[in-house]
């Protein structure tokens, strides 16, 4: 990839929250959700973003739009900076990049047609357009993602979850992003409805041409749809590199682990019972362990590892960040 | 003899707008230290078949058919007698174990009323049964911890808890309606792990209700696929898996990405959507979404027909490629 190919620039983004104090004798506390993370995406490129709940994935996502407080780091956007912008000029460059959420119904205003909820986005930056044209582009991108034209003066509750879903795609196209961050777009979806609207993303990215976060927790969705993949433990990115190669021969002793408990859909391969590759839960965002963050779970953590975070480096033609793996 | 017999279960709701037909003749059997998968997508009925095992319905739900617990019937039991088997002989555990603890008991409270209620027996010979059993579900610190309070447990912890919880009384039935859902997926292979050495250690029947169908490859002997509230397909992993003869077996098998498989490909589809429990069609339920539909799929609900030794179908189509 040159340097001309990169869309969007991450450097060394860090989100805190503050977590109030639960009482006047103690203190507000610091969440750190994201850490230093660092990354770039390819125009017409999808870079999946996995990662168990309170991971910092969709914090991520949150703080590249500017969404939650970031308090280091850069966002560059096709060349121009996307963070420390006053209100009205981030306003007008949130055009550029457009959201889809998990929970396709509760994303859209149940007092609107669909046809107001899509035409929406448009009213806002394209004030200047007349009603016909403007019917016309919504007319277009509900029969482009899968929706009759005719359903145009319905509204969300008579739809169905992966209807809804498209609605949320509609919306986040209308105004021909170059950047689409999808959080958990299909996990609230049936296995059946789940396939179409994996399917639709993929088609319409190749289409326009989009560069595409796609965030997920579930790992065979997102190496269906992404060229490359980065893995979230604890607000860090502990290995990036392209998709095949991550999930045939990962590197990162918990991005194998991440692997290895997936289950697969074929008892002749998953070969009995299912077994778990690490014990213990996710350790508290709010008291993370010193040194490298997985290191309370990892089976090949030593003193090193406790005292000193890795940091990402190259191996094995791909980013990972551990003092032993790959080695 | 067969640990539980389900023949021909039918489960209705009343509601405003009409009735909803959830489950529409259900039957199976298990057998003793067997582990059955029901999948299904939302709306199959596969929830609703257990709950009404259990005399767990909502309040505007009915059931008719037979369910019978090493042969005496325990449908629609009145809740005193019911009781005598459920909590004891077959126990459940649910999705999300934070709605199903009490968050003003402490663990050891409520795990030891289970014995005291069932059993007859002392807090204290209960309070020391629970703790050796959260020693069994791997709790680490058991001792520590039993006093503590649902809230001060992980999301995975909770659901080892409510799993200890279930066996206290040995049950011979545990019912798992997606255990594994709300957890993430390392936790989930350490609950799945768990089941599986409970059903080794204890002999315990498991039913696991889930819509994933690698949780179905990695945890169980028999899968039964259910759509529109009926059943599809009833078979053990290799027919279900390999040797699938129902059209929506096979199209949910393709439509499932999968992670040992290179991507950036088109997933298969199913077209359309599942139909709506208010206005089921005459016929089969899945035939608006059939690449093999025929005339008679319209107006003729098919009958479950063996095709295999102990599997089953219901599709009119005789042969599938």
């Amino acid at each position: 990839m040159s340097a001309g190919d990169k869309l969007l620039e991450v450097s060394d983004l860090t989100v805190q929250f503050r977590i109030p104090a639960e009482s006047m004798l103690k203190r507000s506390r610091v969440l750190e959700a994201v850490s230093n993370v660092s990354f770039e995406l390819g125009r017409g490129e999808t870079l999946g973003v996995v990662g168990e709940s309170g991971c910092g994935k969709s914090s991520l996502a949150r703080g590249i739009l500017g969404l939650v407080p970031v308090v280091a780091g850069n966002v560059n956007l096709d060349g121009r900076p996307l963070n420390g912008l006053s209100k009205d000029a981030l306003r007008e460059r949130r055009r550029e990049a457009q959201m889809i959420f998990q929970d396709p119904l509760a994303s859209l205003n149940p007092r609107m047609t669909v046809g107001e909820i899509i035409a929406e986005p448009l009213r806002v930056f394209e004030a200047g357009l007349s009603q016909p044209e403007r019917r016309k582009r919504v007319e277009a991108m509900m029969e482009r993602v899968g929706l009759g034209a005719n359903l145009v003066n319905r509204y969300p509750h008579e739809f169905s979850g992966g209807q809804c879903q498209r609605i949320g795609i509609a919306r986040a196209l209308i105004l021909k992003p170059s950047l689409i961050i999808c959080d958990e777009p299909v996990s609230a979806l049936d296995v059946s409805i789940q396939a179409q609207i994996v399917n639709l993303l993929m088609d319409i990215q190749g289409e326009l041409g989009l560069s595409m976060l796609f965030i997920a927790h579930d790992l065979s969705v997102v190496r269906h749809i992404s060229h490359r993949i980065m893995v979230m433990y604890l607000g860090r990115v502990v290995e990036i590199g392209d998709t095949d190669r991550l999930c045939d021969d990962p590197v990162h002793p918990y991005t194998r682990a991440l692997i290895e408990a997936v289950p697969v859909p074929d008892p002749t391969i998953q070969q009995g019972a299912i077994r778990a590759p690490i014990s213990g839960d996710l350790p508290s965002p709010l008291n993370p362990p010193s040194g490298c963050a997985f290191r309370t779970r990892c089976p090949l953590a030593d003193e090193r590892c406790a005292s000193e975070a890795p940091a990402l480096a190259d191996r094995s033609g791909r980013q990972v960040a551990c003092h032993h793996a790959g080695r | 003899m067969a640990l539980l017999e389900v023949d021909q279960l039918v489960v209705r709701f009343d509601t405003p707008d009409g009735e909803v037909e959830a489950v529409n003749g259900i039957s199976f059997a298990l057998e003793p230290s067997e582990v059955l998968a029901i999948v299904g997508e939302s709306g199959s009925g596969k929830s609703q078949t257990v709950l009404s095992i259990m005399g767990l319905l909502a309040s505007n739900g009915r059931c008719s058919g037979s369910v019978r617990y090493r042969d005496e019937e325990i449908l629609n039991l009145p809740p005193a007698q019911l009781n005598q088997v459920r909590g004891d002989r077959i126990a459940m555990i649910f999705q999300d174990p934070m709605t199903s603890l009490n968050p003003y008991l402490t663990i050891a409270r409520q795990m030891a009323e289970v014995l005291v209620l069932h059993k007859g027996m002392s807090e204290a010979d209960a309070r020391r049964a629970a703790l050796e059993m959260l020693d069994a579900v791997h709790i680490p610190d058991a001792r520590g911890r039993i006093d503590r309070y649902p809230h001060e447990f992980s999301g995975g912890m909770r659901q080892r808890v409510m799993i200890a919880m279930a066996l206290m009384c040995r049950p011979d039935l545990l019912i798992a309606d997606e255990p594994t859902t709300a957890l993430d997926v390392t936790v989930q292979a350490q609950i799945l792990e768990l089941l599986s050495e409970i059903r080794r250690e204890f002999g315990t029947a498991i039913i696991l209700i889930t819509h994933d169908l690698g949780v179905v490859a990695g945890s169980s002997d028999r899968a039964l696929v259910m759509y529109g509230g009926q059943l599809m397909e009833y078979g053990n992993l290799e027919q279900i898996f390999h040797q699938s003869r129902h059209p929506y077996t096979q199209g949910l098998l393709r439509s499932v990405p999968r992670l040992d498989q290179p991507g950036l490909s088109r997933l298969q589809t199913i077209p359309g959507n599942p139909p709506s429990l208010m206005a089921l069609p005459a016929g089969c339920p899945f035939e608006p979404r059939c690449e093999f539909r025929e005339g008679r799929c319209k107006e003729q609900r098919p009958v479950l027909e063996a095709v295999g030794d102990k599997h089953f179908k219901a599709c009119h189509r005789s042969s599938l490629a």
